[in-house]
């Protein structure tokens, strides 16, 4: 089943008086359960692309098709609750809500669906004794370690159990065996629930580690290389 | 406790100086409010004591006479009422008996206006809507006592000119420094010096004097008043006093006026078969240590007090209330009244027998008791015109408070925090609900200044009800003529100031509301937070 289908993409923005062309017609598929590293050096338009995935941003041109709904046709709230329901998101610098505690964290993002108080608790803590952070619920981010704090961001994005978990170099802010055990974490999380796991990443041993890298150069798919099928599609 | 609940109170939390300036904005704001909204309250209530009943009291109308153009047959009566009035004032030294000896005098004055012919009111009864014609005389008392001092110079008063007009202040310097010139130059009295307390009074000035080349031109045709003489030459060092008091006659058959049945507290009404009876008012009554039954010399008659009343302030209260024709023997005004209280049949059509009146009463003023209660003054009405004053002020002093305190508080909850704001459009929250939770923590603040502030505004309510201020209202008549109208009546009102939660609560209200819409307008920048403020905010 297709979860993505990309036409003709093209993204750009004005940055003080340059535009700045980040997509320039980028084409591509992503089915469900598939396991996708996007490669490419700095600028080549990989996080660019993944904020078009996760309805953050809309393309200059062309469509972004998410579960055969196109997302620019969709309302700020319904792209909100798309967002929130079927889209985990993973980030460099965590993006944790500095003032709440890890568990606080993961509920926070199960508010907008309406999920009741109580399930909402219980699930934050089932999720934080999945990531092995079962005893730090109540520390505040800053009292938590660098691969701690994406533990819990993590476990934020699995929260409302989404179809798609994206991850904008979610080993950029660790050293080399954390960000192994990250992405240990995030790849064993979505195989065991058969989703979908786009990590953008300009590590090439990263890349290596998933079923499908796509290379971006210049705002367009210079490579899309499969490796291995983690799930039948 | 929710993450909702939890964010927010971290978030006020970790801006904790903004939040306590912004909350201290919100506390006085509030104390504000409650303080004034208390004292207005309580001033509203003194009023309805105190002054309201002026204008609840009856639709009666109120005749006085106005002064009579000059050249016609009244300006003649009233010249020579003025003429008495003027000499009943004035003190001759000579006349009151040996040096040391001493003496009393009792005098009257009108007390409001001048009095007319009482069947000058005849026409009123004849009038199709007029109930009804209650005359009075209102007089103040003036009971004069001392000791006769010794008379150093006497002199034979013989006006110069006729009196054009009073002297303004500036030119009254001038002629007093003219006096004391042309007194300096006069030769002194021969004999003993005269003992302490010598008083003198009198002078006859020629034109030829110095007196009158000291004077400018324009100053010359001003007759100097005895009363000047006595005030420059003779500062009064004797122990020559006056008191007065405010009497009123009054018809005690009739059932309206300008005091009736309805405003006795105590005691019983006049006996038409009984003499010597006088009705005290309760606050003179309180001051001279009156009650029903006592003695009261006045105007060397011995009364005795058969009531005590609390007229309404009609503006025409008086200290004691007698008989309409005693009062008129006592003050040698037979048949003479100053006031009628004119009771019409129908209270809506007051207006129209207002000018119907002064139309049909040439030279009477009417009033109305309306009339009078524009005529407050005191604290009491200065208070009360100062608290509306400064409660307007008060609404738009808070309003710009609570939209700067917002304002503040909004705009630093934006600024530093669009990753964060980003983040939480990231996972899922609307656009509504983001803006919804930074208008929330606006809520917070202010709610908490409400609630500090109101008690707070108990507190200071609670030290002005300790130090109870008294306010008094003051009932001054209509001017009639030259006259200035005498103080006829004063209330006194402690001002009990409490919370009054109804006034209270639409400013307060009015602070919320600002507040929510101001924080919610200020989180339109939302709409511009995206991704790339996380992207931008990491680096």
């Amino acid at each position: 089943m297709i979860t993505y289908d990309l036409q003709d993409v093209k993204k750009s923005y004005v940055r003080g008086s340059v535009r700045v062309i980040a997509l320039n017609g980028v084409s591509l598929k992503i089915h469900a359960g598939e396991a996708v590293a996007i490669g490419g050096r700095s600028g080549s338009g990989k996080s660019t692309l993944m904020h078009l995935l996760g309805g953050l941003d809309h393309p200059t041109s062309g469509v972004v098709v998410h579960s055969n709904k196109e997302l620019r046709t969709l309302g700020e709230r319904e792209l909100s609750r798309r967002r929130a329901k079927c889209f985990g998101f993973v980030f460099q610098s965590f993006f944790l809500l500095p003032t709440l505690t890890a568990r606080e964290n993961i509920e926070a993002a199960m508010i907008p669906l309406g999920t009741s108080p109580i399930p909402r608790r219980n699930r934050a803590i089932e999720l934080l004794g999945q990531v092995g952070l079962a005893d730090r619920a109540d520390h505040l981010p800053g009292q938590l370690s660098g691969g701690e704090q994406q533990r819990v961001a993590i476990a934020r994005a699995m929260a409302n159990d989404p179809e798609v978990v994206l991850a904008d170099e979610p080993t950029g802010n660790l050293d080399r065996r954390t960000g192994s055990e990250v992405l240990d974490l995030l790849q064993d999380a979505t195989a065991a629930a058969d989703r979908t796991l786009i990590v953008v990443t300009h590590d090439q041993t990263v890349s290596e580690r998933f079923d499908r890298s796509i290379t971006l150069a210049d705002g367009i798919v210079v490579g899309d290389q499969r490796r291995s099928m983690r799930s039948s599609y | 406790m929710t993450p909702w609940w939890a964010f927010l109170l971290a978030e006020v939390r970790h801006r904790r100086r903004l939040s306590i300036v912004s909350l201290l904005m919100y506390v006085v704001a509030v104390t504000l409010i409650v303080v004034s909204s208390g004292i207005a309250t309580s001033l509203r209530e003194a009023e309805d004591a105190a002054i309201r009943p002026l204008t609840r009291l009856d639709s009666n109308l109120y005749l006085t006479r106005r002064p009579p153009d000059a050249g016609t047959p009244d300006a003649t009566a009233f010249a020579v009422e003025r003429e008495q009035t003027r000499a009943a004032s004035v003190l001759d030294l000579s006349k009151l008996g040996p040096t040391g000896q001493r003496f009393s005098s009792d005098f009257f004055l009108p007390a409001t206006a001048f009095t007319f012919d009482v069947a000058q009111l005849g026409h009123l009864s004849l009038l199709t809507d007029v109930q009804g014609v209650s005359p009075a005389l209102t007089l103040r008392a003036v009971h004069r006592e001392g000791t006769v001092p010794a008379i150093v110079a006497q002199y034979v008063v013989q006006p110069a000119t006729v009196a054009l007009a009073r002297p303004r202040a500036e030119d009254q310097a001038i002629i007093n420094a003219c006096l004391i010139k042309f007194i300096q130059s006069l030769p002194k009295p021969t004999g003993p010096p005269p003992p302490k307390g010598a008083y003198g009074v009198g002078i006859d000035i020629p034109f030829t004097s110095a007196y009158y080349a000291c004077l400018p031109a324009r100053l010359r045709q001003v007759r100097i008043e005895e009363q000047v003489f006595r005030e420059i030459l003779a500062p009064p060092t004797t122990n020559i006093r006056d008191s007065t008091i405010e009497v009123a006659g009054i018809d005690p058959k009739r059932a309206f006026g300008i005091l009736t049945r309805g405003d006795l507290v105590d005691g019983r009404w006049f006996d038409g078969d009984e003499g010597h009876q006088v009705i005290a008012s309760a606050s003179y009554a309180a001051r001279m240590g009156l009650s029903v039954g006592s003695p009261l010399q006045f105007h060397e008659t011995s009364l005795r007090v058969v009531a005590l009343v609390k007229p309404a302030l009609k503006g025409l209260s008086a200290d004691i209330y007698l008989p309409l024709n005693q009062l008129q023997a006592m003050s040698g005004r037979d048949g003479r009244v100053n006031l009628a209280v004119v009771a019409i049949r129908d209270s809506e059509s007051a207006a129209h027998m207002r000018s119907d009146l002064e139309r049909k009463s040439p030279g009477f003023a009417v009033y109305t008791p309306h009339d009078v209660a524009g005529q407050v003054t005191g604290t009491l009405a200065d208070t009360a015109s100062l608290a509306q004053i400064v409660g307007s002020a008060l609404m738009v002093l808070v309003a710009a408070a609570s939209m700067a305190a917002c304002g503040l508080f909004s705009a630093a909850g934006m600024r530093g925090r669009r990753p964060e704001l980003a983040m939480l459009r990231v996972i899922g929250w609307s656009l509504l609900r983001t803006r919804v939770q930074l208008v929330a923590e606006q809520m917070v603040v202010v709610l908490a200044g409400v609630g500090v502030g109101a008690s707070l505004g108990a507190v200071v309510l609670g030290v002005v009800a300790m130090v109870a201020p008294t306010l008094s209202a003051t009932i001054v008549p209509p001017a009639v003529g030259e006259y200035s109208p005498t103080q006829l009546a004063t209330v006194s009102v402690r001002l009990n100031p409490h919370i009054d939660p109804l006034a209270s609560l639409a400013p307060i209200a009015l602070i919320v509301l600002a507040t929510a819409v101001a924080a919610f307008w200020a989180t339109s920048k939302l709409r511009s937070v995206s991704a790339r403020d996380l992207v931008e905010g990491a680096q």
